[in-house]
């Protein structure tokens, strides 16, 4: 309903409040780009031009995602640290739900300031040859790609209600979307043993699987990531609730 | 009844020492067979020094924390599995946490609180521009939070918590830090809200006499007292009287309190004047010595404090 417009709204004003360091943010992107574009340019030398495209291509779609998926799980750890968790669970309104759209505003500015730009470098590595279906097929699954990030994320700070560092949790949670989430290079790059594992993993499907998807559209493949997707992102929410009931029941809330 | 105690404790654990590889933790009890009654309309005020646990019982009383045994109800419920529900009827400020976006003018988390609270928008329009003028905080709530002053900040913390006009405000340290004109403008505020059971937590006893109709005395957990803040008015607390002059005292004086203090300032200090002596000995001080300023005072909470504990009145 209407409030959760005016989280989104909220959001969107919190980002455009940071707008130079999301500025900053897509320098650095530009240059990493760069960077790995000479990087595979070498690494496929002598491998036709098409896997090249292919792989940059996979490559700034990631990048993409990363940008704009939200960082819940340090918001989360930031509010159970400082007792400010408090404020949020004395609203009639699920502590997830205040989250979810306030970050969705946040990722829209992201999307307007860096989003876009990188966008671009995709359909220009492509040389703009991309099919509408193949569109519609990335934007669909990386929109429930950041539904399922977004429940990871919760997970993830609901370790903050014992630890009250989640530090090492996320430090984890990136080396697995480096390794093993196809985030840094596609997964036909992996071992075969490596390359099963990889496919059973949720956070396979906010990234990798979504590439894949990219390079070889194809209808049924698309329809499997979806309902994987759909599955895990129930899952999650219900182990996000369960976990939250109990920690938020049986742990402190800090400061007074 | 708003809110009904029986038999509450809550225990925590505290860190008694910490070694390389473990901590080891004791069991602190913070709130020890807390029992009370709040009904609609009272205002209370609840007053204690520092971890004396008011904060933790406020916590309890909006399900925010478990309670280690006995039981808490809020609006006849469970406060801890009926949390979300309670919220629409209460609202909240605490003094050392904000809900304002930082990065945002006031309005727009009052006007995100109007969606969440589902507050109709001329109603809405309405309650702002009243609490805005009550609290004579107009001129600042379209600018950023992290450009306002603390005391404007506060004000604007107030807005914020009332406007879904909710039935039990929960105030816990509303005017730390704040100047005393802010103070009063938040005080006299709040004794006009005659309709609405408020719970006020300081440590200033004065102030909360001013605001509440009713007076509960944490002390290391315990209720050591609950009183109407008439019959608080009415106890008889020994003051202390101060007054400087420019003349040195007289024998009259010194004779009749040779307990008579003089201060580093220069000032002299006469200490637990009960209530029946004090007009007889202000008339007796300004009668015998030339008087430049004279100040009289109590202080209640630690006279209490140090006599209820003794005692163990409630
Ligand atoms: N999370 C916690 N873990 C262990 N002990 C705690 C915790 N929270 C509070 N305490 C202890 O419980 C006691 C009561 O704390 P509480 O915050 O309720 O005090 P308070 O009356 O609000 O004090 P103040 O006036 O300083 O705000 C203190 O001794 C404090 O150290
Ligand atoms: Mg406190």
């Amino acid at each position: 309903m209407k409030y959760r417009l005016m989280l989104v709204k909220i959001g969107i004003k919190k980002g455009l409040a940071s707008k130079y360091a999301l500025l900053f943010w897509l320098f650095s992107i530009l240059i990493s780009t760069t960077v790995q574009y000479f990087l595979w340019k070498a690494v496929l030398i002598g491998k036709p031009n098409r896997e090249f495209q292919e792989t940059i291509s996979y490559l700034v779609l990631m990048q993409i995602l990363t940008v704009l998926f939200p960082k819940t799980s340090y918001e989360l750890n930031d509010k159970v640290r400082s007792g400010d968790i408090a404020i949020d669970l004395l609203k009639p309104l699920s502590i997830s739900t205040q989250l979810l759209w306030e970050g969705i505003g946040y990722s829209l500015v992201k999307f307007a300031i860096i989003g876009v730009v990188d966008m671009l470098i995709f359909f220009w590595f492509l040389d703009f040859k991309i099919a509408f279906s193949t569109i519609l097929m990335v934007l669909v699954t990386a929109i429930l790609g950041y539904f399922l990030y977004f429940e990871l994320e919760l997970v993830l700070g609901t370790f903050s209600f014992y630890t009250y560092s989640i530090w090492g949790i996320t430090t984890f949670k990136e080396a697995i979307l480096l390794v093993l989430a196809g985030n840094a290079f596609p997964a036909n790059f992996y071992p075969s043993l490596l390359k099963k594992i990889a496919q059973y993993l949720p956070f396979q499907y906010s990234y990798g699987a979504i590439g894949t998807l990219a390079q070889h559209p194809a209808w049924n493949l698309f329809i499997k990531i979806v309902v994987i997707q759909l599955i895990y992102i129930v899952a999650f929410n219900l182990l996000f609730k369960l976990l939250f009931k109990h920690s938020a029941n049986a742990t402190v809330i800090q400061g007074g | 009844m708003i809110i009904e105690t029986k038999s509450l404790v809550k225990r925590y654990k505290k860190v008694k020492a910490t070694k390389l590889f473990h901590k080891e933790y004791r069991d602190f009890v913070a709130l020890q067979n807390i029992n009370f009654q709040l009904k609609q309309g009272e205002h209370l005020g609840l007053v204690g020094l520092n971890g004396s646990g008011k904060s933790t019982l406020i916590k309890l009383i909006l399900g925010i924390l478990q309670p280690s045994s006995g039981s808490v109800r809020t609006f006849d419920m469970d406060p801890l599995t009926n949390r979300q529900k309670n919220a629409q009827k209460i609202g909240v400020v605490f003094g050392q946490r904000s809900q304002l976006r930082w990065d945002l003018p006031a309005m727009d988390t009052f006007k995100l609180n109007r969606e969440i609270y589902q507050v109709p928008e001329e109603i809405f329009a309405k309650r702002v521009k009243n609490l805005a003028e009550m609290l004579d905080a107009t001129d600042f709530l379209l600018q950023p939070v992290r450009t306002l002053s603390l005391g404007q900040r506060m004000k604007a913390e107030f807005i914020a918590a009332l406007i879904h006009d909710p039935d039990l405000i929960i105030l816990d340290e509303p005017t730390i830090g704040l100047d005393v004109l802010s103070k009063n403008s938040i005080t006299q505020f709040l004794q006009k809200l005659t309709n609405k059971t408020i719970i006020f937590t300081s440590h200033d006893l004065d102030e909360v006499e001013k605001v509440c109709s009713r007076t509960l005395i944490l002390s290391h957990g315990q209720l050591v007292l609950d009183k109407s803040s008439k019959e608080l008015a009415k106890l008889d607390v020994p003051s202390t009287v101060t007054f400087t002059s420019k003349n040195s005292l007289s024998e009259a004086i010194t004779a009749k309190w040779p307990t008579i203090n003089r201060l580093e300032n220069g000032s002299y200090q006469l200490t637990g004047i009960m209530q029946e002596e004090l007009k007889s000995t202000l008339s007796m001080i300004t009668a015998s010595v030339e008087v430049d300023s004279i100040e009289v005072k109590n202080n209640k909470l630690e006279y209490l404090l140090g006599h209820l504990t003794k005692q163990e009145v409630c």
